[in-house]
């Protein structure tokens, strides 16, 4: 059960780290699309909080710009529209207009927020006296006749009067001038709003006053406008504007504006006035957009903090991916997960044109930030737009970050690293030199087609005269590809001599390795610090050489020693052994001198086994001894050995125990010398074990190798400290009994020059010695 | 009898031990105390079987051997300090017939003098082609009444002892798993044999071995089985 819930804990901790995760993505995209168009959160808060798109501050300046509009109108100057003027006949305007045009433009294309907003912070900045920029339209209007002004003021009525969602009626000196009332149940007055508008605004020539579902609006404040202040109309203590005093007008704005189409032959359908509903439409899609935005934040950061909570358990979700990732060829990460999302991201850059505005920008030499704020506000938008595919672009990053961190060498696991090993396995097999040569090869290729390239280039330049300067450089080119041409051929000729030359060096440390120390083998080498190191190598070979003979003359004349001295002691032992004998056949001697006797004719016999073991381990020690490998198994041979010694273990107070395994253990080694390792050991257990313990034979196949190990109780307490296999060390230092204390050096030595292993351990009581043999291979 | 042995030895007090062991033996013994000198002695006397130390002043043993060998047929046997398997190897190939390291077992060297001369003395004429022996060194095997020989002295053995040296000695130099060898023996299925057959084959070499604890007919191939060495003579 426990189990159970730790195993959902851990989904669970990955589920709602990646949802959290991906939420708060989502979100902080969003937030910052929010932060780069506006700067900051507050507005974020005043949009969350009004419900109504009548309370957002779009829709202040949208009314706000009508009523400018219509008191131009009323006073009949010319209307300054930036849409109307671009996009109906205006160009005449709007050639002169484009001072005061400049960062309206986007207005009638997006209404956005971002554009809202510049024009507040201009206008909050601009002469407090005027409405709009006073200084640029007045000399606008100046330049105008009063014909050209009527015509604009009947263009923009034409265009604006058809949306019903604004109704307006503009008076001047009483007098109606302009109206869309008609067709609609307005009579033109204040009192009595017709169904559907909620809002009405009236200016009667000094003051603005605003009812909203029939409450009116706090405008002026304390008469003074600030900066920060809700609306900006005439009719402040602070503003000029006489002009308007006998103008009359009264607007109506519906509570749910619904578009209208209005036929322009084939050209648009919709028509110009649709400003209040493309307003409306723009608010209620930023703040579901925001709305979205806050939920994620939100939920994301719940999520995430379930995770923290969870996570101790299992759900480690970067190393459960890890794990995942370890799986995957790297050549797949690698496209999956880096070059996917890079391309989607530049995808997202060249839909937003970034890519064309750099180019125009390093075209004109503009500067830098400029370009660099537009681009960060593009992509901020692209991402926005593609929350989809941009959520799974990153994970695939994330995933692929989280495989480098968590697994190391994970580009092993891919066709290309396995190629790559592959071809340097491949590469390793050859020689230094042959390697080295090969590498220059490859240079020396890529050089080539560098410089057929460049000639091609220049011929295709001299052929078609692609630009007057074109030839000089591509010339220019061609004689320096033609210089490091020549160069490269120069220098790899060079190292090509000093690869071989080394190769040549490599191949004489190999060879004085594998023991050849003979004279003669000195060469010349081109290259003079090379030729240094193969003077030395020759010093080094010389002092090997000498080395090796001296220590091989010294060992000869060890061996030559020792046999010379075992024989000199054999001589006369001869006769010792032969007179004792005689002795021991005499009759009649007094009972003493037959013990007499009998003691010399013991310790002659050990003599003689003292001055045969010393010669064998000798001979064993100084790698003389002769070995004939044959192939035999070494569990028979164990048997053969018990069967021989079966007398003595009889005798012996001790049991042996065998543990050979029936099956054949092969090894290739001398029966005859293993014999007499084996009966060394055995013989020592025997006869140093303690009384009715039990000697173990044991033989196991570990690891190609046939271990026999002999294991048995010491009767005597062991010391640690002494090393059994050196030679004349007996458990006991007393010596009186028959051993010659070379058992075990001349089973160690005899083991070693059979090629095994000789181990010995000793725990506690316990005398262990382990005898490894390289096993043959079936 | 009475019949007469050369002892070539630098060391006097060797040559006496052996004339005293010989004598025993009841062989009539000449002393030579160098090469040269047992060279003369060769000439002078009838000699049955040599001795011959190899580290000699004058002329060493192993030079002695060869100039022997060049007119006589007569069995030596080389007594040498050096024990090594090649030292033997070398004197065996130089023409002596037996090899006996120092310091010997006299018991040993009587056992080898006594066996050499019988083969020159008994053996020598005997037809070595008759088809129902076997002849291997100083053993002799008739297949048919399975009888071995040990110097021409039948050896007693045992039912066992027969079955086994039947096997060997009709296989000369092949080696025999313990398992084979019981199986074919005993002829039951041969588990952990090896105990049982190695107590037979210790018990043929004491009878058939001059000795047994270095044998040199009946031989344990370490590790692979057992085996009857072939004898070149």
């Amino acid at each position: 059960m426990a189990t159970k819930w730790k195993k959902w804990k851990g989904n669970l901790a990955c589920i709602s780290f990646v949802l959290g995760a991906s939420l708060l993505i989502t979100g902080g995209v969003g937030c910052a699309r929010w932060l780069r168009i506006n700067g900051s959160m507050t507005s974020a808060w005043q949009m969350l909080n009004a419900e109504d798109y009548q309370n957002s501050g779009l829709f202040r300046n949208f009314i706000e710009n009508q009523l400018d509009n219509f008191l131009d109108m009323a006073c009949g100057n010319a209307v300054y529209d930036d849409y109307y003027s671009y996009y109906d006949d205006g160009i005449r305007f709007s050639y002169q207009a484009d001072a005061v045009q400049e960062g309206k433009d986007a207005v009638s294309e997006m209404g956005s927020a971002a554009y809202v907003k510049q024009v507040q912070e201009e206008e909050a900045t601009a002469d407090i006296g005027g409405l709009v920029s006073g200084i640029g339209e007045e000399y606008w209007q100046e330049g105008l006749t009063n014909e050209q002004k009527k015509e604009s003021i009947l263009k923009y009525h034409n265009a604006i009067k058809d949306d019903k969602n604004l109704l307006y009626s503009i008076c001047y000196s009483d007098k109606e001038l302009y109206s869309n009332r008609f067709g609609s149940s307005w009579d033109g007055t204040e009192n009595g709003l017709p169904e559907g508008y909620n809002f009405c605004l009236r200016f009667d020539g000094t003051k603005v006053t605003i009812k909203k579902d029939g409450e009116e609006l706090d405008i002026y404040g304390d008469g003074i406008y600030r900066e920060g202040s809700s609306w900006c109309v005439p009719g402040y203590r602070n503003f000029s504007g006489k002009e308007w005093k006998d103008a009359d007008i009264l607007l109506l704005v519906a509570a749910d504006p619904t578009p209208f189409l209005k036929s322009m032959g084939d050209r648009y359908s919709y028509g110009y006035g649709n400003g209040l509903y493309q307003l409306y439409q723009e608010y209620t899609n930023e703040r579901s957009l925001l709305l979205r935005t806050v939920f994620c934040m939100a939920a994301g950061i719940v999520l995430l903090a379930l995770y923290l909570f969870l996570r101790n358990v299992k759900g480690e979700f970067s190393g459960r991916a890890a794990g995942v990732m370890s799986k995957i060829w790297f050549e797949a990460k690698v496209f999956f997960c880096l070059l996917v999302p890079i391309a989607f991201f530049l995808g997202i850059l060249a839909q937003e044109g970034v890519f064309y505005r750099i180019e125009t920008a390093c075209y004109y030499g503009a500067a830098a930030y400029e370009y660099a704020s537009e681009l960060s506000y593009a992509f901020l938008d692209g991402l926005a737009g593609h929350p989809v595919a941009f959520l799974a672009v990153f994970w695939l990053f994330y995933l692929f970050v989280v495989d480098l961190r968590r697994n190391k060498g994970s580009y092993k696991n891919g066709i290309f690293y396995k190629f790559i090993t592959r071809l340097d396995s491949r590469g390793l097999a050859l020689s230094v030199s042959v390697r080295m040569i090969k590498r220059t090869y490859v240079v020396f290729v890529l050089t080539c087609i560098l410089f057929l390239y460049t000639f091609c280039m220049f011929a295709v330049s001299l052929l078609y005269d692609v630009e007057p300067m074109a030839p000089y450089g591509q010339m220019f080119a061609c004689a320096l590809v033609c210089l490091l041409f020549f160069a490269e051929y120069v220098f790899q000729r060079k190292n090509r001599e000093v690869a071989q030359d080394i190769g040549q060096l490599a191949e004489q440390i190999s060879g004085i390795r594998s023991g050849n120390y003979k004279a003669g083998t000195a060469f010349l080498v081109q290259d003079n610090d090379l030729q240094h190191m193969a003077e030395e190598l020759e010093d080094i070979r010389q002092g090997l050489e000498n080395a090796v003979e001296e220590r091989i003359h010294s060992e000869r004349m060890k061996v030559e020693l020792v046999a010379n001295v075992s024989h000199d002691i054999k001589t006369p032992l001869t006769s010792i052994i032969s007179y004792i004998k005689l002795l021991k056949q005499e009759e009649g001697l007094p009972d003493y001198v037959t013990d007499y006797i009998r003691i010399l004719d013991e310790k002659s016999e050990r003599l003689k086994n003292m001055v045969q073991d010393v010669f064998a381990v000798s001979k064993a020690a100084s790698g003389q001894l002769t070995v004939e490998y044959k192939e035999l198994d070494l569990g028979k041979l164990l048997y053969q050995t018990l069967a021989d010694m079966e007398e003595l273990i009889k005798k012996s107070p001790v049991t042996v125990k065998a543990e050979i395994p029936k099956k054949p253990v092969m090894v290739c080694s001398d029966g005859q010398r293993m014999y007499r390792v084996f009966l060394n050991l055995i013989g020592n257990a025997v006869k140093y074990s303690l009384e009715g313990s039990r000697v173990y034979v044991a033989l196991k196949e570990e690891g190609g190798f046939a271990v026999a190990s002999v294991t048995n109780t010491s009767s005597q307490e062991l010391d640690r400290s002494v090393d059994f296999a050196e030679r004349f060390i007996r458990g006991d230092e007393s010596r009186t009994d028959g051993g010659s204390g070379l058992g075990l050096s001349i089973a160690k030595s005899f083991t070693e020059a059979c090629g095994g292993t000789f181990e010995l351990e000793i725990i506690a009581d316990l005398f262990v010695v382990r005898v490894l043999l390289p096993g043959t291979d079936e | 009898m009475n019949e007469c042995v050369l002892v070539a030895d630098d060391d006097r007090e060797i040559v006496k031990a052996i004339e005293i062991l010989l004598g025993k033996e009841g062989y009539r013994v000449l002393k030579a105390y160098d090469g040269m000198q047992a060279l003369d002695l060769l000439m002078a006397e009838t000699v049955h079987l040599v001795i011959m130390d190899v580290m000699m002043p004058r002329l060493d043993g192993l030079s002695a051997v060869m100039r022997i060998r060049e007119k006589r047929n007569i069995p030596i046997i080389v007594l040498s300090a050096k024990s090594e398997e090649t030292d033997k190897v070398l004197g065996l190939s130089m023409g002596a017939d037996d090899y006996v390291a120092k310091p010997y077992n006299p018991a040993e060297l009587a056992a080898r003098v006594k066996s050499q001369l019988r083969r020159y003395t008994c053996l020598g004429g005997i037809d070595a082609s008759l088809a129902d022996r076997i002849m291997n060194g100083r053993l002799e095997y008739h297949i048919d009444g399975h009888v071995l020989y040990a110097d021409g002295v039948p050896v007693r053995l045992t039912a066992t002892e027969t079955k086994i040296i039947d096997l060997l000695m009709n296989n000369l130099g092949r080696i025999f798993p313990a398992e084979e060898i019981y199986e074919r023996v005993w002829e039951e299925p041969g588990f952990a044999s090896e105990n049982t057959v190695m107590v037979h084959i210790r018990r043929i070499r004491e009878k058939i071995e001059l000795n047994p604890k270095e044998p040199e007919y009946l031989k344990v191939v370490w590790g692979i089985g057992y085996k009857m060495e072939k004898m070149e003579r």
